[in-house]
């Protein structure tokens, strides 16, 4: 994890982590807020989630993520306020 | 019982995923036949929805309407179906020409019935003509024999459903008890009196000690069941069901079913967790990129949706801890019950029932009735499984008289009473209404295509204004293609799924091609080119599932990890590399997944000349109405305003229109024109004409033109 309390540059520097699916279920909100850094990515984000909430299991070749609506990488560096989306691929019944 | 005919037989084995033999009832003469088929039938035809459509195109013809004598009921597996050693091998298909659409309809639905029935000798059953009396037709293969009884009477409160009904009727056919050697497939009052009724597959689920049920939902299958005066189908056998289709390489079919199951059980928890709450999660998801159908498909995303997420269900709800499977040895399990409801409305308030469901379409035709109400979700759940009603349509029906309304089309007095969004009461009292034949619920039992006439007709002579130009309003919001009701996804903002709904065969049901992720949110099809080969591709591959005899859930819904890694991670080949083994090894065949599409090719363009010969095949019957493409009013795009002007720079650059109606009429024109550039491509790509015809040389490659293939082309210039 890079987000230590030594390399947060701006404790006001948050971004927003929404749940869904069984996520939510495990977490008991719809979402919550991360500090960020100026090198934080999306991959910090699943570290993150899954170090706070231990029965979050996520597998990062089957994840999609997203940042403010749109699909990224795993690499793709974050800002402050981005709203990161976590959820399972769908393919249709 | 009475028994009208009954004939003996000796079950023909199982070899090879084939019986090679079908079953025939006619009902108007009470003969029964085994048929068996010639060798290249199986090769050509492949299984399931082919037999369906093959018998249908052979013996039906543009005359016939699904309560013609000579329309056929099919149902069939498939060589894949019935096999405990892979997952999702429960599924059958019921195959007709449907009282909604005219032309072929084909419903998939998962159970028991599938598998007994290929264990009890057939790899489909036929049934033609019209009953003079209420009957039902069991299959023993224990017994060896095959017979027509007069249908039981038990009372008005269980003779009135198919739940109830259904389970008596297997209960008494094993001595009292209930057993996994007996399935039955069984219709409600709903399908006697609405065009939208279903056919329940009713099957004993060892682990819940209960009979439990599945449905091939839409189209009208059960309203031609009832058609035919025909109340159930009862199948038996005890043969094993582990090695059931006596596969060709058991090594081959149990590596490649072993495989598939660790993916399931890796991956789904960590994915969409189908094993914990079924399809309901996607509610969560469809809400979230605005693809839940809210109020006739007006809106798609509430913050009311909530109220019906899967969380909702799985706390409250749904047994948990159970594995929930249709057929055995599917580890996916996504088939959830809740169980000891008790119903608070309708004619049996008070009632303690078990429902097995809700699946996500049922979450969604509430909501498209404006309604967020958990509760009313499993009610309306029960009622139309037991009334055996198609929850898609009943909501769509319902959520388009209700915008009627909204709009001033019809008023209370047309309907005889209230009925807005929201209003569980008036969805209620309808749905009552459609099922009983009742009242208004005469009119709403035709389903939208047929209802758009009858509130046009009357609103003209009320208004003194032609009919026709009221029908061109009702188009904009009657949400239907073919005559068949859309399923629960908006389609405005993915190009790609608007061609999925309207290039659909059967009409816009989504299990043909569903590609509102990989095209709206992952953005995965870029080009119209991509889209074009998209809507391609999943109709051909998710027609073979469908032919085979397979649930489609384990390969589309749960994503192999080795997927990740292959050019196009969204069609899963990792996983579909298993089920062509698992095809190998069942048949014995040495075939590649190309194969398969080229075998699921010709099914599906002798669909396409089914539709054409029943008038529903030309460019014509692939529109879709307004709302499926754009907001169909100025106020359904203040709803998104910065999104569809963000939408309408992106393409024109620049200055927009001043004017918020002159910017929705060139949102309105843009869409429609990619819709219509769309369309050619896939037409071309398929070998069909600028309409949507396909080309005579198309037919002749895949062995297709018999002489009313040419007849029939040769109409159309081919």
């Amino acid at each position: 994890m890079r987000n230590t309390a030594n390399n947060i540059v701006d404790k006001e520097l948050y971004i927003t982590i929404e749940f869904f699916g069984m996520h939510g279920v495990i977490a008991d909100t719809d979402r919550v807020q991360m500090p960020v850094t100026a090198t934080t990515t999306v991959s910090d984000v699943i570290e993150y989630i899954t170090a706070k909430y231990p029965g979050i299991t996520i597998d990062k070749e089957s994840i999609v993520t997203a940042v403010n609506h749109e699909i990224v990488p795993l690499t793709k560096a974050l800002r402050a306020n981005d709203i990161v989306s976590l959820f399972p691929h769908i393919g249709g019944g | 019982m009475k028994t009208i005919k009954q004939i003996r037989y000796t079950p023909p084995e199982i070899v090879g995923g084939y019986t090679d033999h079908i079953l025939r009832v006619n009902l108007s003469t009470n003969e029964i036949s085994v048929q068996k088929l010639p060798p290249d039938f199986k090769n050509k035809y492949i299984g399931g929805r082919g037999y369906a459509i093959k018998l249908i195109w052979d013996e039906t013809r543009k005359k016939t309407k699904y309560n013609s004598p000579d329309n056929l009921l099919v149902m069939a597996s498939g060589p894949l179906g019935n096999d405990p050693g892979f997952p999702g091998t429960g599924k059958f298909i019921v195959g007709t020409i449907s009282p909604l659409t005219d032309t072929f309809i084909d419903s998939n639905v998962g159970g028991h019935f599938g598998p007994l029935l290929k264990l009890a000798g057939f790899d489909a059953l036929t049934i033609s003509g019209i009953s003079g009396e209420d009957v039902v037709i069991t299959v023993d293969g224990d017994g060896k024999t095959i017979t027509i009884t007069d249908a039981p009477v038990y009372g008005e409160n269980l003779d009135i459903g198919a739940l109830f009904y259904g389970e008596r009727m297997l209960q008494e056919a094993n001595n009292g008890n209930f057993s996994d050697n007996l399935a039955a497939v069984v219709a409600g009052q709903g399908a006697l009196h609405s065009r939208f009724g279903i056919i329940n597959s009713l099957f004993f689920d060892r682990r819940r000690n209960r009979i439990r049920s599945k449905q091939a939902g839409r189209g009208g299958t059960g309203t031609v069941m009832r058609a035919k005066n025909l109340r159930g189908i009862v199948v038996r056998s005890s043969l094993p069901k582990a090695n059931g289709n006596n596969p060709i390489d058991k090594e081959m079919t149990r590596q490649a079913g072993a495989k598939l199951k660790a993916v399931i059980s890796k991956c789904d928890s960590l994915q969409l967790n189908l094993g914990a709450w079924g399809t309901t999660g996607l509610s969560e998801y469809m809400d979230k990129f605005h693809l839940f159908p809210i109020n006739n498909y007006q809106i798609g995303q509430s913050p009311e949706s909530s109220k019906l997420f899967g969380r909702v269900f799985l706390d409250k709800y749904f047994s948990k801890k159970i594995p929930d499977g249709c057929y055995y040895g599917c580890n996916l399990a996504c088939a959830k019950s809740v169980e000891n409801f008790v119903l608070t409305r309708g004619p049996n308030a008070g009632l303690t029932v078990n429902i097995d469901g809700p699946e996500y379409e049922t979450v969604g035709a509430v909501s498209n009735m404006g309604i967020f109400d958990p509760g009313f979700v499993l009610e309306y759940n029960w009622y139309c499984d037991e009334y055996s009603l198609d929850t898609i349509s009943t909501g769509v029906t319902i959520g388009f008289f209700m915008e009627c309304v909204q709009h001033g089309f019809l008023t209370a007095h047309d309907i005889g009473y209230e009925i807005n969004f929201g209003n569980i009461d008036a969805a209620n009292r309808l749905l009552q209404e459609i099922a009983a034949g009742q009242g208004f619920g005469k009119i709403a039992g035709q389903g939208v295509a047929r209802g758009k006439k009858w509130v046009a007709k009357r609103y003209a002579a009320r208004k003194k204004v032609p009919v026709e130009e009221v029908i061109v309003e009702l188009n904009k919001f009657g949400m239907e293609v073919k005559g068949l009701e859309f399923s629960m996804y908006i389609t405005r903002e993915s190009l790609a799924q608007q061609g999925g709904y309207a290039l659909a065969l059967k009409g816009p049901q989504h299990d043909e091609a569903w590609l509102i992720f990989i095209d709206q949110v992952h953005k995965e099809l870029p080009t119209l080119e991509n889209k074009a080969n998209a809507l391609i591709w999943f109709p051909l591959i998710r027609t073979w599932f469908n032919a085979a005899g397979l649930c489609k859930l384990p390969w589309i819904d749960v994503r192999n990890p080795e997927a990740a890694s292959t050019a196009e991670p969204f069609k899963n080949l990792p996983s579909l590399s298993y089920y062509v083994d698992y095809l190998n090894g069942t048949t014995g065949s040495k075939k590649i997944l190309q194969d398969v599409l080229d075998d699921s090719e010709r099914l599906q363009l002798l669909q396409k000349m089914i539709n054409l010969r029943q008038g529903k095949g030309t460019r014509e019957s692939d529109l879709i109405p307004l709302r499926a493409v754009a907001p169909v009013y100025v106020n359904e795009y203040l709803t998104r305003s910065e999104y569809y002007d963000g939408w309408l720079r992106n393409l024109e650059g620049g200055n927009l229109p001043d004017a918020i109606e002159r910017r929705h009429e060139l949102l309105m024109a843009k869409r429609l024109e990619a819709f219509q550039q769309l369309c050619d491509i896939v037409y071309e790509k398929k070998g069909y004409t600028s309409d949507a015809v396909p080309k005579r040389e198309t037919v002749k490659k895949f062995g297709l033109l018999d002489q009313q293939a040419a007849r029939l082309l040769a109409k159309y210039g081919e």
